[in-house]
């Protein structure tokens, strides 16, 4: 089902976003200031941000919902400013809020949204069977949409922007506030989906599911682009320069003043997170603390988290910014 | 399916789930014909019967104080009661109803019989009750006048003389008021009919009822923002037009109902209660026309409120008190013919007056489409300013 119209040029990225930039009338600073980006076709793509960041602005400029002011935005090659309608043709939203009618039944609102998408009338069976089985919706369809629990109506919500078998699908945080069940069915929909070549831009604020998803990722602030890269690629160089090491016993202002070169972070109860320049400094940190006589229950090296690289990237860019 | 009936489907799906607010749409003016039509029965009745009620006493007894008593009785517009001397006037006005008391004060056979009673300087006296008007106390007074000058006149003709010099009698001359040819400026069903408060309410509420959908039509609007359903909508592709004419057609379609429904209550339901029976006259392809481009207007208005409002309170008092503004200025609550002139003037620039006038032209006074054309033009034109406007306030926002 997703994904069947394709591009003639397979191998080009599904986005390429250059020099972007979009300012609100009357706000005093830009949404978007110079925003590069590039999303391979068939990834999942995940958009980090705090709330404000830009995430939004960048999502209404790839979806044609806004016009760009400055910078291009190409869609499987084709300019948004140049061809809008195109842009919309290939992608499908699932908002943040459930953007569809709660006092008509779910059959009644994927049947709607089907019309608008012009959807023919010999493709509608089999468009409305698969997207209702991914998201497993089939008993719930006839009941009124304001009858359904948070999670159902994430699940219809989500089931509204596959009834256009979209190439691209923007997911604007799809498991926000939902029980665990409809979690797993959403995250399983996004995994089949992107099996079958649907390129997904993914915006959460669980990190743990874009470090699971999403083959890419970037974090935006203050509408900049402060990161971008391979998940893995990331990770992996992160987890390089840092040692997490789980003490056995507290340590004392003496041992902490012994570290102090290390720029250790002591924020954690009985742990301290130290940076190291790459894995030939293991050694001489390991040696360092046992000279400060710290007793050490547990070390991880090479591990890395999504959350801890995107926490320290946003210190990172606050202390640069208050600098 | 296409988008636009794929639209206009939803919409008529919101508007079936929503039965309460749509029955409101119609039982609302129902409820206003029915109250206006009834209660204001008497006023309209009294254009072909008694403007009030007058106690008269006769404290005279003669011949002439009968006369002038039968003359103010062939006046239609006073309904004459008479009755003895009562002990408390006031009181008497009061329980009886009456508009005023006159007194034919004794002496007042003889002072037309050229005998006044020096004692007596004014025989007539006129009591007003408090709570009649300025211009019926007028037109009392002008009554009277007519009245005993015409007594005056047959007596003074009476000393006229009877035979010529040559003693050939001389008919005496007739004193009588002219005939006056009355007929109304509208076009009744049976001859002699007159306007009744149904056929002034009916259309007058209609068009109120018309207007009155903006404000459920601008609620849809704001709620698919608050939805979120307009930004999903906007990486849809989907113009405005289609999103414009998919819940325009619906309301049309609302209102067209509305125009059957109302005009039919007019018909049947009002004489059920004891109101006379609305009449149907003039054109009906041009009431088509007129109910259509009165629906223009006001679902104009509506689409302009609805993209211009940030809020469902904000919509929903734009929508009530504009329409409320513009009845009481269009002439729905206050008749125009009772406006001072420079209210007029300013009535003259609601669209409910111009969808009123439309109606009247054509229920009361029976006209084609031909009578109406300005009514037409100017709804139509208000329709399509306010759909521009609406238009252009909703590209701006994108």
């Amino acid at each position: 089902m997703p994904g069947e119209p394709k591009s003639p040029t397979e191998s080009e990225p599904a986005i390429v976003v250059r020099g972007l930039s979009h300012r609100y009338p009357r706000a005093a600073h830009e949404a978007l200031s110079g925003v590069d980006l590039t999303i391979e076709r068939g990834s999942c793509f995940g958009l980090l941000g705090p709330n404000g960041a830009g995430k939004s602005t960048l999502i209404a400029l790839m979806t044609g919902m806004i016009a760009p002011q400055s910078g291009e935005i190409l869609v499987e090659g084709v300019s948004a400013a140049k061809d809008p309608r195109a842009l919309r043709r290939a992608g499908a939203l699932a908002p943040q809020d459930f953007a569809f009618y709660p006092a008509l039944s779910g059959a009644d609102n994927l049947a709607f949204f089907a019309g608008l998408y012009r959807i023919p009338k010999a493709d509608w069976p089999a468009r409305r069977a698969a997207a209702v089985a991914a998201t497993q919706l089939e008993d719930w369809l006839d009941k009124p949409a304001e009858t359904y629990s948070g999670g159902l109506k994430r699940r219809l919500n989500l089931a509204i922007a596959l009834i256009n078998a979209p190439r691209i699908l923007y997911l604007d945080e799809p498991t926000v506030g939902i029980d665990a069940r409809s979690r797993q069915t959403i995250l399983e929909a996004i995994k089949a989906l992107k099996a079958d070549g649907v390129t997904i831009v993914y915006t959460s604020h669980y990190m743990e599911e874009v470090e699971q998803l999403c083959d890419a990722v970037a974090v935006i602030d203050h509408g900049r682009l402060v990161l971008q890269g391979r998940t893995a690629e990331l990770l992996t160089e992160a987890a390089a320069r840092r040692l997490t090491v789980t003490l056995a016993t507290p340590a004392t202002g003496k041992a902490k003043a012994a570290l102090k070169a290390l720029s250790p972070d002591w924020s954690a109860e009985g742990r301290v997170d130290l940076d190291l320049a790459g894995q030939a400094d293991l050694p001489a940190v390991l040696e360092k603390l046992q000279a400060a006589g710290l007793k050490v229950a547990r070390a991880e090296y090479g591990v890395s988290r999504l959350e801890t690289l995107y926490l320290s990237l946003l210190d990172q860019a606050a202390a640069e910014e208050a600098a | 399916m296409n988008p636009l009936f794929a639209t206009i489907l939803k919409e008529l799906r919101l508007l079936r789930r929503d039965l309460h607010g749509l029955a409101l749409l119609f039982i609302l003016p129902l409820v206003f014909i029915l109250i206006m039509s009834l209660a204001l029965q008497d006023l309209f009745a009294s254009r072909a019967g008694h403007l009030a009620d007058v106690l008269l006493i006769d404290h005279d007894g003669t011949p002439k104080s009968k006369m002038l008593q039968e003359s103010l009785a062939k006046n239609e517009a006073f309904g004459i009661k008479r009755q003895m001397a009562p002990k408390d006037l006031k009181q008497a006005l009061k329980t009886g109803g009456y508009a005023f008391a006159i007194e034919i004060r004794k002496g007042y056979g003889a002072s037309l019989e050229g005998q006044p009673d020096p004692k007596t300087p004014t025989l007539l006296a006129v009591t007003v009750a408090p709570d009649t008007d300025k211009r019926t106390e007028k037109l009392m007074l002008a009554a009277l006048g007519e009245a005993t000058g015409l007594q005056r006149t047959q007596q003074l003709i009476g000393f006229l003389p009877t035979e010529d010099p040559f003693g050939y009698p001389i008919d005496p001359p007739k004193v009588e008021s002219p005939k006056i040819d009355l007929a109304y400026a509208y076009a009744p069903a049976k001859p002699g009919a007159s306007p009744s408060a149904v056929q002034q309410s009916v259309p007058a509420w209609l068009v109120f009822a018309i207007f009155f959908v903006s404000i459920p039509f601008s609620n849809t609007f704001i709620r698919e923002r608050q939805l979120g359903v307009q930004r999903r909508l906007a990486t849809i592709d989907v113009g405005p037009l289609t999103q414009f004419l998919g819940k325009l057609i619906p309301y049309f379609l609302v209102n067209q109902i509305q125009v059957v429904l109302m005009l039919a209550a007019g018909m049947f339901l009002v004489p059920l209660l004891g109101g006379q029976a609305l009449q149907l006259n003039g054109s009906p392809f041009a009431l088509v026309l007129l109910s259509a481009a009165v629906s223009l207007a006001a679902l104009g208005l509506a689409l302009l409120i609805a993209v211009t409002a940030r809020t469902s309170e904000q919509a929903t008092m734009a929508s009530g008190l504009g329409a409320i503004v513009l009845a009481a200025l269009g002439g729905i609550m206050i008749p125009k013919f009772v406006m001072p002139q420079g209210m007029q003037a300013i009535a003259d620039l609601s669209p409910m007056a111009w969808g009123l006038d439309g109606f009247l032209g054509l229920l009361l006074r029976g006209g084609g489409v031909g009578d109406i054309w300005g009514e037409l033009v100017k709804l139509t034109a208000f329709g399509a300013a306010t759909l521009g406007a609406a238009w252009l306030v909703h590209r701006y926002q994108k």
